[in-house]
C-alpha cells in the first residue's frame, strides 16, 4: 500500500467516490456471484471465480455493498487491505461479513441477509422446535392468590390516600421499591472513574501472560495425568505463540512458571516431574529458530528477557549471542551479556570461545575477561589465542589479561609480540612484561635491549623494557645498565648517548630510594652531558618530598616531557 | 503521542454530537410532563437553540443518520458508553420505529420550528408495526441453490425483483415523508427499514439458530464439535445487531429456559445478556465478540459432569460438590482441545475458569497464584448468576422472578460481583427487567416487554397486558405505563406485585415466540 503507483490508484478512485457522493450521498453496489451493479447496470464482471471480487462478498451472503458520502482515504486504504488479506486466505478460513463488522467502518456498510446463516448451522443436529399453544393465550382464567388480592386492596387504599394528596404521587411499589434502590445503582462519579480504570486495565492486560497464569493454574489443580499433559502442551503451544509474536518477557515469565510448578510437585508427583522436564527439553530444542526469527526480524528487543531465555536454552544459546551480536551491533547489552557468559563459562569455559571473533568486538571482551577470571588450568591458552587476533582491541585486551595472571608461561607467551609490527602492540606487551617483573625471562629481554633494534623501538616501549631491567634483583641486568651511563666517553657521538638518556628519563618515574642506590653504585660518569642529565634527576629526586616540585602553572605530565619525544 | 488533524476533528464532532443529542432528547422528555410555556421547557428549548447555534456556524448542519445499527452525526461515527447509553436507546428507537434514516438541521432553524417539531414528536407516538418494504435478500435455501448451481438465471430474476422492490420502497418513503408536517430548516429523510415484526422474526429464528449451532458444537458425546469459529463469530455478531435493533425483544427472548436442554439455553441466555452489558460498557466490536464467544462457552466444562450430579435435586454431598467444582478448568481443557482452537479467543478460557470466582476471593476455583479475574470472566459472572436464579432446576425448589434476582443480586454486591459492573447491568435489565409477569393496580396480569432506560422510569416499562381484569386470559395490547391519563393526570396502570409465572402455570417465554409466529 506504501508504493506510489497504489497511493495515486486510492487518490483516483477516492475522487470518483467524491464525484458521485456530489450526485448521490451513497454508492449502493448490487452484489451477485460474479458482477457488481450499480443502479441496475453492470458494473464489473469477472466469470472466473477464484480470480472475481464480487464472489468475495457474495461467497459470505453479502448482497449489497454501500459506500457513504464522507468516505476517508483510510477507510478505501483499510478496506483492500482487508479485501487483500482475504484473498490470500483458503476460502473455509474467511469470512468478509465478520471482518467487515469488526472494523466497522463509518462510510462503508453492506447487507447480508440472516438466513445466510442457515447455510452454515444445522446442516447436522436440530434441536427440538419450540411448541406453543395458541389457544393457551386467550383460554381459561388465571385466579389471583389471596395474597395478590390482598396486595391490590392494599394498593387501591393507598392510590386513594395518594391521589387525594397529590394524583401524580408515585404508586405504592414505586415508594416501597424504587427509591431506595435507585440510590443503590446510581454510578456515582468515583465508580464511574473505576469502571474507565477497568476497561483501560483489561485493555493494558497482556492477554498472553494472563492465560499462560491460567493454564499452569489449570495444570496444578488436574490431577490426571492425561488431561494434565494435555494442558501441559497447550501451554507449551503457547509459549511458543508468543516467542513467534516477539513477546519475550511472557515467553520468559512462562518458563519461570514451568519451573516453579516442577518444583513443587518434585516431592510429591514424580510422574508430572517428567512431563514438565519433557516439556522442558522440547522447548529448549524449539525456542532457538524462534529466538533467530525474532532477530532477523531486527525489531527492538526485550533484551533482559533474550538473556533469561538465553540461560534457559543453555550453552546452545551461545551461537545466538553470536547472532545477536551481529544483529544488534548498536545495543548495548554488555552487562547483560557479561552475566551471560560467566554462568556459561562456570558450565564450559572452552564453549565460549565458539562465538568468539574479531568483528564481535563487544562480546569477545567480555569472553576474554571472563576466562580470565576464571581458575581453568587452561585459560592462558585460551586467552592466547586472542594474542593473533587481527583486532588490536582484541589483541591488548589479551596482552592486559595475561599479563595480569601471574603465570611463567604469560610472559613466555606475550615476548614474542615485542617483536609485532604495530607499535601499540608492543607498547602494550612492554607495558605487560614490566607488569609481570618475571626474572625468568630477564635474559631474552636483556637480549632485546642489547639488540639493534632496541633503538627503533618506541619510548614506551624502550621505558618499559629499561624499567623492567632496573628491577629485576639480578646483577646482571644492573650492570648491563650501568654500563649504559658509564661507557659513553666524553667525546662519544650523540647516538651513543641516547641509550643512557633514555634510561634517565625511565629513571624519573621509578621510586626514589631505588633510584638513589642505583645512582650511588653508578658513581663517576664522563660524559659531560650525561652527567648534567644525571644531575637534573638528581634535582628531581631531592625535590620529589618537597611540596614545591611542581613549579606553578606547570602540570605533571607536562613536567614529564619526556627526552624520548625529542627523538 | 500525537493526534491526526483527522482524529480531533472526529472527537470534536463527536462531542458536538452527544451533546446536541443530549439536549434533543431533555426537551422531548420534559415535553412529556409540562406544556411550552412551562419555564422548565423554556428552559430546555434554549439549551437546545444555544447548542444548535453554536454548532451551525461552525458545521454546515447537523446531521444524525442512523446506519444498520450505526448513529453518525454530520458523518462521523458517535460512540456510546454506559454513561449515555439512554440517549443511543432514544434515538435509535424513535429513528426505527418512526423510520427515519436521517434528521438535519439547517442554519436559519427557529425557536417555533423547533417546538413544532418535538410536539410533533410528542403528539404522534410511532407506530410499532408499520408495512414496508424491505429490499429482499434471497432466502438461505435460494442462495445455497445459487452457490451450488451458478446460474445465471438467478441473478436476473434477483435483478428484476430489486427493481420491483426498489420502486415500491421509492413510493413508500416519499409517502411516509409526506406524513411529516414541512420544517423549513428541519429535514427528515424516511428509509424502508423492514417492519418491526419482521426483524422480530429474524431475531427469533437468529436465537433458535444460534441454539443449534452450539448443540452442534456440543453434540458428540462429551467432546466439543469442532465447528468453525468464523460461524460462531458472525453468529454472536448477527445476535449483537439484534440486541442493538431490539434490545427488549432479545432480552426476553432469554425467557426461554430449559428448552431441549439446559446448559444449552443456558449459555445463549449468557451470551446475550453479556452482550448487551458489554454494549453498555462501551466495549469495541471486536472485544464484544470476544465476549460473546467466552460467554457461549463459559459452561463447556459441564459436559464432563455426570447428569446425575448435575441435575440432582437436593444438596449435593461434598464429593458431588468437588466433582462440580471442576467444571471451570474442564472447561479449559475442552476448549484447549478444539481443533480450531486457533481462532477461539484466549479470554473464553478465562471465562471457562473463572465464572465462579467471587470478588471476596470465596468462590472456585481457588487460584495459587494468579492474581487478576478477568473483566469478561467478572461480566460473565454477573449474567450466569441472573440467569441461573430465574431458571428453575431440581435442585431448586423455585425460580426467582426477574425483580427478584435483581434484588437478591443487589445484596450480594461487592461480595459475590464486582460492584460497579453489577450496577451497569442492573440498569440494563432495570429493577423489572423483561420478561416480569407483574400483577397491575387494575387486576389485570401483564409481562414486561419493554424496559426503559431512565432511572425513574424503571417500574414504568411497557407491558403486554395477558390477562383481563378479572383474570380471563387475553391476547392484550402492548402499554406504555409511562403514559399518564389526560383527564386524571395520574397513572391508569401501576405495577403493584411481580409475580412468579410458575405459580400460575404460565411459561412467560411463550409469549415472546408466540409474537412472532402470529
Amino acid at each position: 500500500m506504501d508504493h506510489p503507483s497504489i497511493g495515486q490508484f486510492i487518490d483516483n478512485l477516492q475522487q470518483k467516490f467524491n464525484d458521485y457522493f456530489k450526485l448521490s450521498p451513497t454508492l449502493d453496489l448490487e452484489v451477485t456471484e460474479t458482477a457488481f451493479f450499480l443502479e441496475g447496470n453492470k458494473i464489473y464482471e469477472e466469470t472466473q471465480l477464484n480470480r472475481s471480487l464480487p464472489f468475495l462478498f457474495y461467497k459470505d451472503g453479502i448482497t449489497r455493498l454501500s459506500f457513504h458520502e464522507g468516505l476517508t482515504r483510510e477507510e478505501i486504504i483499510q478496506f483492500f487491505q482487508l479485501l487483500l488479506e482475504i484473498s490470500t486466505l483458503p476460502p473455509e478460513e474467511t469470512d468478509i461479513v465478520v471482518f467487515l463488522w469488526e472494523m466497522d467502518f463509518s462510510h462503508i456498510d453492506y447487507f447480508a441477509p440472516d438466513d445466510f446463516l442457515e447455510t452454515k448451522i444445522g446442516q447436522e443436529t436440530e434441536i427440538a422446535p419450540y411448541e406453543i399453544n395458541p389457544a393457551d393465550f386467550t383460554q381459561g382464567v388465571i385466579q389471583l392468590t389471596p395474597e395478590d388480592q390482598a396486595t391490590l386492596l392494599h394498593y387501591g387504599r393507598q392510590a386513594k390516600i395518594n391521589q387525594d394528596r397529590d394524583p401524580s404521587l408515585s404508586p405504592l411499589l414505586e415508594d416501597k421499591l424504587l427509591l431506595p434502590s435507585l440510590r443503590k445503582l446510581e454510578l456515582q462519579r468515583e465508580e464511574e472513574e473505576r469502571l474507565e480504570f477497568i476497561l483501560q486495565k483489561h485493555r493494558e492486560l497482556s492477554e498472553e501472560e494472563e492465560t499462560i497464569h491460567l493454564l499452569v493454574e489449570t495444570i496444578f489443580m488436574e490431577e490426571k495425568i492425561q488431561p494434565f499433559t494435555q494442558v501441559l502442551h497447550s501451554l507449551s503451544l503457547l509459549i511458543e505463540d508468543t516467542l513467534r509474536q516477539g513477546k519475550l518477557a511472557v515467553a520468559a515469565h512462562a518458563l519461570d512458571h514451568l519451573l516453579q510448578l516442577k518444583s513443587e510437585f518434585q516431592k510429591t508427583q514424580p510422574e508430572k516431574v517428567l512431563h514438565i522436564e519433557k516439556t522442558l527439553d522440547s522447548l529448549q530444542e524449539k525456542f532457538p529458530p524462534l529466538l533467530r526469527e525474532q532477530m532477523d526480524q531486527k525489531k527492538p528487543l526485550d533484551m533482559e528477557s533474550l538473556f533469561l531465555l538465553f540461560e534457559f536454552i543453555g550453552p546452545s544459546s551461545l551461537n545466538l549471542l553470536g547472532y545477536l551480536a551481529d544483529t544488534y551491533p548498536d545495543q548495548n547489552i554488555h552487562d547483560l551479556a557479561h552475566s551471560y557468559i560467566q554462568k556459561i563459562g562456570a558450565q564450559n569455559i572452552s564453549l565460549l570461545l565458539t562465538i568468539a571473533d574479531d568483528r564481535r568486538e563487544k562480546i569477545t571482551l567480555t569472553i576474554m575477561q571472563t576466562i580470565a577470571q576464571t581458575d581453568d588450568a587452561h585459560r592462558l591458552t585460551y586467552l592466547a589465542r586472542f594474542l593473533r587476533s587481527h583486532n588490536p582491541h582484541l589483541q591488548k585486551e589479551a596482552i592486559k589479561l595475561i599479563s595480569a595472571i601471574k603465570d611463567p608461561k604469560a610472559a613466555k607467551l606475550l615476548l614474542p609480540l615485542l617483536n609485532d609490527p604495530q607499535a601499540e602492540i608492543r607498547k602494550e606487551v612492554a607495558r605487560a612484561i614490566c607488569r609481570l617483573n618475571q626474572p625468568s625471562v630477564a635474559e631474552e629481554i636483556l637480549g632485546k635491549v642489547k639488540d639493534k633494534s632496541f633503538f627503533e623501538r618506541t619510548p614506551t616501549e624502550k621505558k618499559a623494557l629499561l624499567s623492567y631491567l632496573f628491577h629485576l634483583p639480578e646483577d646482571k641486568a644492573s650492570e648491563f645498565l650501568k654500563s649504559f651511563l658509564k661507557k659513553p666517553w666524553w667525546w662519544s657521538p650523540a647516538s651513543r648517548l641516547k641509550p643512557a638518556l633514555w634510561l634517565i628519563e625511565t629513571l624519573k618515574d621509578e621510586k626514589t630510594e631505588e633510584v638513589k642506590i642505583f645512582l650511588d653504585k653508578v658513581g663517576f660518569v664522563r660524559n659531560k652531558r650525561i652527567r648534567h642529565a644525571l644531575q637534573g634527576l638528581r634535582i628531581k629526586l631531592e625535590s620529589s618530598s618537597s611540596p614545591d616540585y611542581h613549579s606553578p602553572g606547570q602540570s605533571q605530565k607536562e613536567n614529564k616531557k619526556s627526552i624520548f619525544k625529542r627523538k | 503521542m500525537t493526534t491526526k488533524p483527522s482524529e480531533s476533528k472526529e472527537a470534536h464532532l463527536t462531542l458536538m454530537g452527544l451533546e446536541l443529542l443530549s439536549k434533543i432528547y431533555y426537551l422531548y422528555r420534559t415535553a412529556h410532563l409540562y406544556e411550552p410555556n412551562n419555564y422548565l421547557f423554556i428552559q430546555q428549548l434554549q439549551d437546545l437553540l444555544q447548542t444548535l447555534d453554536e454548532i451551525l456556524v461552525k458545521e454546515k448542519k447537523a446531521q444524525f443518520q442512523l446506519r444498520a445499527t450505526t448513529l453518525l452525526f454530520n458523518k462521523t461515527k458517535l460512540k456510546f458508553s454506559h454513561v449515555n447509553y439512554y440517549l443511543f436507546r432514544f434515538i435509535k428507537d424513535e429513528f426505527t420505529n418512526r423510520q427515519i434514516a436521517s434528521l438535519t438541521f439547517y442554519p436559519g432553524v427557529k425557536e417555533k420550528e423547533v417546538i413544532d417539531f418535538i410536539l410533533f414528536l410528542k403528539s404522534s407516538p410511532p407506530k410499532k408495526e408499520k408495512s414496508q418494504l424491505k429490499p429482499q435478500a434471497p432466502s438461505a435455501k435460494g442462495k445455497k441453490e445459487k452457490l451450488d448451481k451458478k446460474e445465471k438465471k438467478d441473478v436476473d430474476f434477483q435483478e428484476g425483483d430489486r427493481e420491483k422492490g426498489e420502486v415500491a420502497r421509492r413510493e413508500e418513503e416519499k409517502a411516509k415523508e409526506e406524513e411529516w408536517p414541512n420544517f423549513p430548516h428541519i429535514k427528515i429523510e424516511i428509509t424502508a427499514i423492514g417492519e418491526l415484526a419482521e426483524r422480530k422474526k429474524n431475531a427469533t429464528r437468529v436465537y433458535f439458530l444460534s441454539l443449534t449451532h452450539l448443540k452442534e458444537y456440543t453434540s458428540q458425546k462429551k467432546e466439543l464439535n469442532p465447528k468453525n469459529l468464523l460461524t460462531t463469530k458472525r453468529m454472536i455478531q448477527t445476535l449483537f445487531d439484534h440486541i442493538i435493533e431490539n434490545e427488549s425483544f432479545l432480552l426476553g427472548m432469554t425467557s426461554i429456559k430449559n428448552h431441549d436442554e439446559y446448559t444449552l439455553n443456558h449459555s445463549l441466555n449468557v451470551c446475550i445478556l453479556a452482550l448487551g452489558l458489554g454494549r453498555r460498557l462501551g466495549l469495541e466490536r471486536k472485544e464484544l465478540v470476544e465476549l460473546g464467544i467466552s460467554a457461549f462457552f463459559h459452561d463447556v466444562g459441564k459436559l464432563d459432569i455426570p447428569l446425575e450430579i448435575l441435575n440432582k435435586p437436593g444438596k449435593l454431598d461434598e464429593n458431588e460438590r468437588q466433582v462440580i467444582e471442576t467444571h471451570p478448568y474442564k472447561g479449559v481443557q475442552k476448549l484447549l482441545q478444539l481443533p480450531h482452537m486457533k481462532g477461539l479467543p484466549l479470554q473464553a478460557l478465562h471465562v471457562a475458569m473463572e465464572h465462579h470466582c467471587r470478588e471476596d476471593d470465596r468462590g472456585y476455583p481457588r487460584y495459587r497464584g494468579k492474581k487478576n479475574i478477568s473483566l469478561f470472566s467478572k461480566i460473565v459472572k454477573i449474567v450466569d448468576y441472573y440467569d441461573a436464579i430465574t431458571t428453575s432446576r431440581p435442585y431448586r425448589k423455585k425460580s426467582f422472578t426477574p425483580a427478584e434476582a435483581i434484588s437478591l443480586m443487589m445484596d450480594k454486591v461487592g461480595k459475590e460481583f464486582d460492584p460497579v459492573l453489577f450496577k451497569v447491568f442492573a440498569s440494563m435489565v432495570t429493577l423489572c427487567p423483561v420478561g416480569t409477569l407483574v400483577l397491575l393496580n387494575t387486576g389485570e396480569m401483564a409481562i414486561v416487554y419493554e424496559t426503559k432506560t431512565e432511572p425513574s422510569q424503571f417500574l414504568r416499562p411497557k407491558l403486554k397486558l395477558i390477562t383481563d381484569e378479572q383474570g380471563h386470559k387475553i391476547d392484550g395490547p402492548i402499554v406504555d405505563l409511562a403514559e399518564i391519563d389526560e383527564e386524571t393526570k395520574a397513572y391508569p396502570r401501576s405495577i403493584v406485585k411481580f409475580l412468579n409465572p410458575e405459580e400460575y402455570g404460565l411459561k412467560v417465554s411463550d409469549y415472546f415466540v408466540a409474537e412472532v409466529r402470529g
